[in-house]
């Protein structure tokens, strides 16, 4: 009885922990325009990975949607991923970041 | 003089209709990867000709300053073997380029790009009278370069002109490429691709032309891609003893 409370515990406190990393990653999602083969989006993803803590890293190159998620403590700002993009060689159409706090942030474009 | 201009004129309308997809083979490509990149590639070509047997194997590295900037080192070794007698091998002429894109078109899934390009190639092969390959002399070479890819199709072309001092092996150069994917789109990459690639060269002192046609496929995955191709003569109007009979080239390149 006693060791199962212990393990019910430990794993309780593991999927705590878990959602808890979870929840502290902002998730982002870009419309990248100039995708034109899919070789080169991996131009996109090397310049991304220039951001240390980048995961989840998916590129559509059909619709160019362009998703990943960053640790929240880093606070990426719209401006720098708008940056990033433009020296990958591409065009950031639309900006969207999804806080872990629940706050949404999105590019000019994405308002309108 | 007539046969050349209608040849260009032909292929540069050609051009406008064509349709293609991809990093090409043999034609130099739109810049397309981020800045602060490299691209290690070799693509090495067996050239028979009347004259002999040549195979040249250039070492190139690619570095991306900007997004919008590349230069590049090409170090080539060759191994010649003339119908003369004569062969041997040693290092070729070392080739410096340089791009910039000045314009840049993008929208969902297509790209359409205007570089401009210079290639400085130095004196450092032997004089063995092989354009492109190994001459021994300083040559400079401007052109401009265009391209359109889209998940279908693109296009990619080229037309400079190449000097030395001496001008004797002035030229223009005019490159048309087509490819086509043959796989559906997908990331990380998984890709095949058939290019199919003129290149033509007027030699006005020799009054010399050429266009070539060559036939490749390239197997691109995430972050590399390996190639080859078959060229032929379509016009090969040069001395009888220089004639091209064919060119096969096998090679890869790494980005990182």
């Amino acid at each position: 009885m006693k060791t199962k409370i212990i393990i019910m515990l430990i794993l309780g406190l593991v999927s705590v922990s878990t959602i808890q990393a979870q929840k502290q990653r902002d998730d982002f999602k870009i419309q990248v325009d100039g995708l034109g083969c899919p070789f080169c989006a991996y131009g996109l993803e090397k310049k991304f990975k220039e951001f240390k803590g980048i995961k989840n890293v998916a590129i559509d190159i059909e619709t160019g949607d362009f998703t990943f998620t960053f640790p929240s403590d880093k606070k990426l700002t719209l401006l720098q991923v708008k940056t990033q993009v433009e020296e990958a060689g591409y065009t950031p159409v639309t900006i969207k970041i999804t806080r872990a706090n629940g706050e949404i942030e999105v590019s000019e474009k994405e308002k309108e | 003089m007539k046969k050349y201009v209608g040849s260009l004129i032909a292929i540069m309308l050609f051009n406008l209709i064509g349709l293609a997809q991809g990093p090409p083979i043999i034609l130099d490509k739109i810049i397309l990867l981020g800045s602060n990149s490299f691209t290690a590639r070799t693509l090495t070509e067996y050239r028979n000709t009347e004259r002999g047997d040549f195979v040249y194997t250039p070492f190139s590295l690619s570095y991306l300053p900007t997004s919008n900037t590349t230069f590049t080192v090409d170090v080539p070794f060759i191994n010649y073997d003339f119908e003369s007698g004569s062969s041997g091998s040693s290092l070729a002429d070392i080739r410096l380029t340089g791009k910039y894109q000045f314009y840049q078109k993008n929208a969902t899934g297509k790209t359409f790009r205007i570089l401009i390009k210079t290639e400085q190639t130095l004196p450092t092969g032997e004089s063995l009278d092989l354009i492109g390959l190994s001459t021994g002399l300083y040559q400079g070479y401007y052109g401009i370069l265009g391209g359109y890819e889209s998940l279908k199709f693109g296009i990619t072309s080229e037309l400079g002109y190449n000097w030395i001092p001496d001008g004797t092996l002035d030229h223009l150069r005019y490159k048309l490429g087509f490819g086509l994917p043959l796989l559906k789109p997908q990331f990380p990459n998984k890709q095949i691709n058939l290019y199919f690639e003129y290149s033509s060269f007027w030699i006005f002192e020799r009054d010399w032309y050429q266009l070539l046609y060559a036939q490749g496929i390239q197997y691109a995955g995430k972050d590399y891609t390996i190639e080859l191709s078959a060229q032929i003569p379509i016009v090969n109007d040069v001395d009888a003893d220089r004639e091209l009979n064919y060119s096969l080239f096998i090679g890869g390149r790494y980005t990182f």
